[in-house]
């Protein structure tokens, strides 16, 4: 076999290699993407439970209001990113309103349920929030492997392309804003 | 408890019983100098022996009247009930098993006390780790892994698998991420939005999750504050509902001197120094948030 013959091999090899990798790293970072916005529904799912149970503490406070708030936090399947956002927003919403009826009136705010459902509530709006961090970082990681030459070419010829970074609809916030 | 002025007149009594035995072995060293030069080596070497294992019972009693006065009395009026122990400290076991750190051959470990402050169980103890070798010409060297402070605290929250962070300078941290770390222990670095935090530290953890739900931009922030005013390099780490803060600082404070003059303030003020940063530290991390 000629020299030449041998160093082509040899440099298709790298390429095929590199290729390979490339191709093994946009899927992982796909499946990492995945997982994270999965993280994001469990903790939308544990925020739901959360303020539903302290919506039943306070619902002798809240009349007709409890359900228009239950309503508007529920959780559907295969909610998109945007509808993911919005239902969020409208827990953060629900959750102000909640604990201003625990300010307003002392019996349920005074409640060692109460209390202990509030401490819960902050716990899982933060896990919310590192769920979401999570996920806009995996976002960033991978739209840079998607931009970026030579893996742009990769990621081009297997299909993958930028993704949207998660973020809370301002508007969305807007249309759930009740009072009591 | 002793008044400073009688820790005073112990220390020079301390004092003037070590530099007797210094004298009685240069002493030792001129008369056998007289018979044979091999002799005074000889001699010198038996008298520092002497010297470093006879125990100097004045240099014990000083000690201990000082930690007692200033170590445990502080202690007790910061946190109320203590446990304090001079001599003891955390077991190389134990640091060992938190997997934050590169173990060497040496270990040592005393000042321990464990209290509550703010509603935080708390132990502290101070620790030093190195590692000695000697080539095949058998010049020996030691580095010293780490010297300084360990704290422990209860935290209040729970994460799902270890997390670990400490300051780029904070050689020999054990990051735990390498192929021969068995899988359930295997750490992964994390990379946080904040590149000025990223340039500065290191962060490994088990779960992406653990470590955004931690460090949150405002903790980012404690932490930096926190770095910024601590005498050394810093480590943290979450394992379990443990909150391990290790400072390397190349020191073992609280340590009383013979040889400084109104010593007993000097030990006072480590002391007072080693409460504020305990104090700070459950402040700054929000260790008493839920208490």
């Amino acid at each position: 076999m000629s020299p030449v013959v041998i160093v082509i091999c040899v440099v298709l090899l790298i390429i095929v290699g590199w290729i390979i990798l490339t191709i093994n790293g946009i899927r992982r970072m796909q499946v990492k993407i995945s997982e994270a916005e999965a993280d994001i529904d469990v903790a939308l799912n544990k925020r739901f439970d959360v303020l539903t149970k302290m919506l039943d503490v306070a619902k002798s406070y809240l009349g007709e209001e409890r359900d228009i708030i239950l309503k508007s936090i529920q959780m559907r399947a295969a909610m998109t990113l945007a509808q993911k956002g919005a239902t969020g927003a409208a827990m953060e919403n629900a959750q102000k309103q909640l604990l201003a009826v625990g300010e307003s009136y002392p019996q349920p705010g005074s409640t060692n349920q109460f209390k202990q459902l509030q401490i819960a509530i902050m716990d899982t709006e933060e896990h919310l929030q590192a769920a979401r961090r999570v996920y806009n970082s995996n976002i960033s990681r991978y739209n840079q492997m998607c931009v970026s030459f030579p893996n742009s070419l990769v990621a081009a010829i297997i299909g993958a392309s930028r993704r949207e970074f998660f973020k809370i609809d301002e508007s969305k916030r807007q249309d759930v804003d009740m009072k009591f | 408890m002793y008044s400073d002025a009688a820790l005073e007149q112990l220390r020079k009594e301390a004092l003037s019983q070590f530099w007797i035995r210094i004298g009685i072995v240069l002493l030792i060293a001129i008369c056998l100098v007289v018979i044979s030069p091999f002799l005074m080596i000889f001699g010198a070497l038996t008298g520092i022996v002497i010297t470093a294992l006879i125990p100097n019972p004045s240099k014990k009693k000083y000690f201990d009247a000082v930690k007692d006065s200033a170590i445990r009395g502080q202690f007790e009026k910061a946190f109320g009930e203590v446990m304090v122990d001079y001599k003891k400290g955390f077991s190389e076991n134990f640091i060992s098993h938190t997997g934050l750190l590169q173990m060497g051959n040496e270990f040592s470990s005393d000042d321990y006390v464990s209290g509550v402050c703010n509603g935080v169980p708390f132990s502290r103890s101070d620790v030093y780790i190195a590692s000695s070798s000697s080539d095949s010409d058998g010049n020996s060297s030691t580095t010293v892994l780490f010297e300084g402070r360990w704290m422990v605290f209860d935290f209040p929250k729970e994460l799902s698998g270890d997390l670990q962070v400490f300051e780029k300078s904070f050689h020999y941290a054990k990051k735990r991420k390498g192929i021969f770390t068995r899988k359930a222990e295997r750490r992964h670095e994390i990379f946080l939005e904040d590149e000025n935090f990223n340039k500065r530290y290191v962060v490994m953890a088990q779960d992406d999750h653990d470590a955004f739900y931690f460090l949150t931009p405002h903790m980012m922030e404690k932490i930096d504050r926190y770095c910024s005013q601590s005498d050394g390099r810093f480590m943290l780490g979450i394992l379990g509902n443990r909150l391990h803060v290790a400072i390397n600082n190349s020191k073992n404070p609280m340590e009383p001197s013979l040889f400084r003059k109104n010593d007993v303030e000097e030990v006072r003020a480590e002391v007072a120094n080693e409460i504020a940063l305990i104090q700070r530290t459950i402040e700054e991390f929000n260790l008493d948030v839920y208490q």
